[in-house]
């Protein structure tokens, strides 16, 4: 006897059970990082030198990142997406995108990080908590 | 740490987290036992427990926006707070990194109800034990003190059986009931087991948990899915014994509101009829305590009054009341068919008083057996609108208010001699 599986009832976007992953799957390749953070500024209507200054990078380093002159690590990318306010997946699509690892749950640090994220901290309050719980913080010096 | 916050961070409740996401995540893999969005379900052990049937546990990653295993979380709260639901998996942490959640829980032995019925169609005594432990564990869900728990997936999958333990697993897609919600905002389901409303005609309520309780109910009883042909026929060629008929049917109505209002109301029905049946050995089955009853949300107002719940020495008080009132006007109706007094009765001849006077009373006593508290209701609330058949309602008031009657005529008689008794 066939088990019968739980599943969507209706049968709209059955390979993938939300739009978000299905975007996730499809739409990364041909995305370079200085595309994306353009798009990200745009959305949310926030200017880049505000956004440079807020994450605590220099000013010609954060132009030459969004420019695409030049890439970014995890460290530069991390005070970027708190200064943008941007969510736990798009965090972790700008981090695809550059090539970095994503935020894993199993590390305590990036678990750390992902809670923050979520609930919409500031860089500093971010690296108020990885300083309590003893984990390195984020910023040029930290990783 | 202490109570330290940084804006939306709290300290104490991030090292919660940090050390749920730590239990969760050093647990070794024994076996995946599913994989895919939205849910991997993966057997572990349990770290430090050892060997033995303790040491291994469930453990569930949820991905997606649409909240699955949000559940777990209220229900890991109201575990933590000492909420009794031995028929529901116990969770031992809950963690929720963005959109994707981590669940982990006991394993619960056993095997499910969909292996058992594959081996062959369950007897109907046996059958109606375990769907009546069924509805416990969903009325466990529904009573839950942070808010009722739709479980919306009740399947033979997801009921673990072993002997007479029964426990209800798979809280991915339940979701708590809210006020005022048109529709559930997402539509997962079990194709035969999901009520039409999942599909999307209206939100999900705890009469959606009836129906699938019912569909597991003809499911076992029939060793398989029956379809809408049969379930339109009353189920009357799907194996489903005639005194089960009725039950099946009415829970499994279109209309949410032509169900059962409650889980607690079908289950009551299916004890009564398991009661008919008897245990195996023809002995008769003791019933078990009600859950306390709780006040829950269901998609329209009442249909019968809820009944107040009141000491006994007040049912019993209010009882004599009745039986006070109702014997005093059998005494008067009585005294003026014998001895009229008024011009009225004492135009009439004793045939036509005693005539009018028993349509009287005919009409009064529904007056007095109605809120009448029966000590048979294990609820002993007061009053009550009674659920004894009306032959059986008439008959013990009427017992109850000819004895009465008859007691206060001889005491009357005896007090003050003549009284009752005179020459008509």
């Amino acid at each position: 006897m066939e088990e019968p599986l739980t599943e969507e009832l209706l049968d709209e976007l059955r390979a993938a059970p939300s739009l978000e992953s299905y975007i996730d799957r499809h739409n990364l390749e041909g995305k370079t990082l200085a595309g994306y953070l353009g798009e990200l500024l745009a959305a949310r209507g926030l200017a880049r030198k505000d956004v440079v200054k807020a994450a605590g990078i220099g000013a010609t380093f954060g132009y030459q990142i969004f420019t695409g002159a030049r890439g970014a690590s995890r460290d530069t990318l991390l005070p970027l997406a708190f200064a943008m306010g941007l969510s736990v997946r798009e965090t972790n699509r700008l981090l695809k995108i550059a090539g970095t690892n994503e935020l894993y749950p199993k590390v305590r640090r990036d678990a750390i990080v992902l809670y923050c994220l979520d609930r919409g901290a500031t860089l500093a309050q971010a690296n108020d908590a990885l300083y309590a719980f003893g984990e390195k913080t984020l910023g040029p010096h930290g990783e | 740490m202490g109570n330290r916050a940084w804006g939306h961070v709290d300290a104490g409740d991030l090292g919660r987290e940090l050390d749920a996401l730590d239990l969760i995540g050093s647990c070794e893999v024994e076996r995946v036992l599913k994989q895919g969005p939205p849910e991997t379900t993966e057997l572990v052990r349990l770290p430090g427990a050892g060997e033995g049937s303790g040491a291994r546990g469930i453990r569930k990653t949820f991905e997606g926006d649409e909240g699955t295993g949000a559940a777990y979380r209220a229900l890991a709260k109201a575990q933590k707070e000492g909420y009794a639901c031995d028929r529901l998996p116990r969770v031992r942490a809950v963690a929720r990194v963005g959109a994707t959640r981590f669940v982990l829980l006991d394993y619960v032995e056993g095997t499910t109800l969909q292996k058992i019925v594959e081996a062959g169609p369950l007897a109907p005594p046996r059958t109606l034990d375990v769907t009546i432990e069924i509805c416990r564990a969903a009325e466990e869900l529904h009573a839950l003190p942070t808010g009722p728990l739709i479980h919306r997936d009740i399947k033979p999958s997801n009921v673990i059986v072993q002997g007479d333990r029964v426990t209800l697993i798979d809280l991915g897609i339940a979701r708590v009931w809210r006020a005022g919600a048109e529709r559930d905002t997402v539509r997962f389901g079990t194709p035969g087991f999901a009520p039409p409303e999942q599909y999307g005609y209206g939100q999900t309520s705890v009469e959606s948990d009836v129906y699938a309780i019912g569909m597991v109910l003809a499911f076992c009883l029939a060793g398989r899915v029956p379809d809408s042909q049969e379930r339109a026929d009353g189920f009357a060629g799907a194996d489903v014994p005639e005194a089960v008929r009725p039950l099946v049917a009415r829970a499994c109505s279109f209309d949410p509101n032509d169900r059962y209002a409650t889980v607690a109301d079908f289950r009551r029905a299916l004890e009564g009829v398991r009661r008919a049946m008897g245990a195996p050995d023809g002995a008769a089955r003791p019933a078990p305590a009600d859950l306390p009853p709780t006040s829950y949300p269901r998609t329209r107002p009442s249909r019968a009054p809820r009944a107040a719940r009141g000491a006994r020495w007040a049912g019993i008080a209010w009882n004599a009341i009745l039986l006070a009132w109702f014997s005093l006007s059998l005494v008067a109706s009585a005294g003026n068919v014998l001895a009229p007094t008024t011009a009225s009765d004492l135009s009439m001849s004793l045939a036509a008083r005693a005539v009018q006077y028993a349509g009287f009373m005919g009409v009064a006593q529904a007056f007095f057996w109605l809120p009448f508290v029966y000590k048979g209701d294990r609820r002993s609330s007061f009053p009550l609108v009674g659920k004894v058949s009306w032959v059986r309602g008439l008959a013990r008031c009427w017992g109850l208010a000819l004895v009465a009657t008859f007691v206060t005529f001889v005491l009357v008689e005896l007090l003050a001699p003549g009284t009752v008794v005179r020459a008509g």
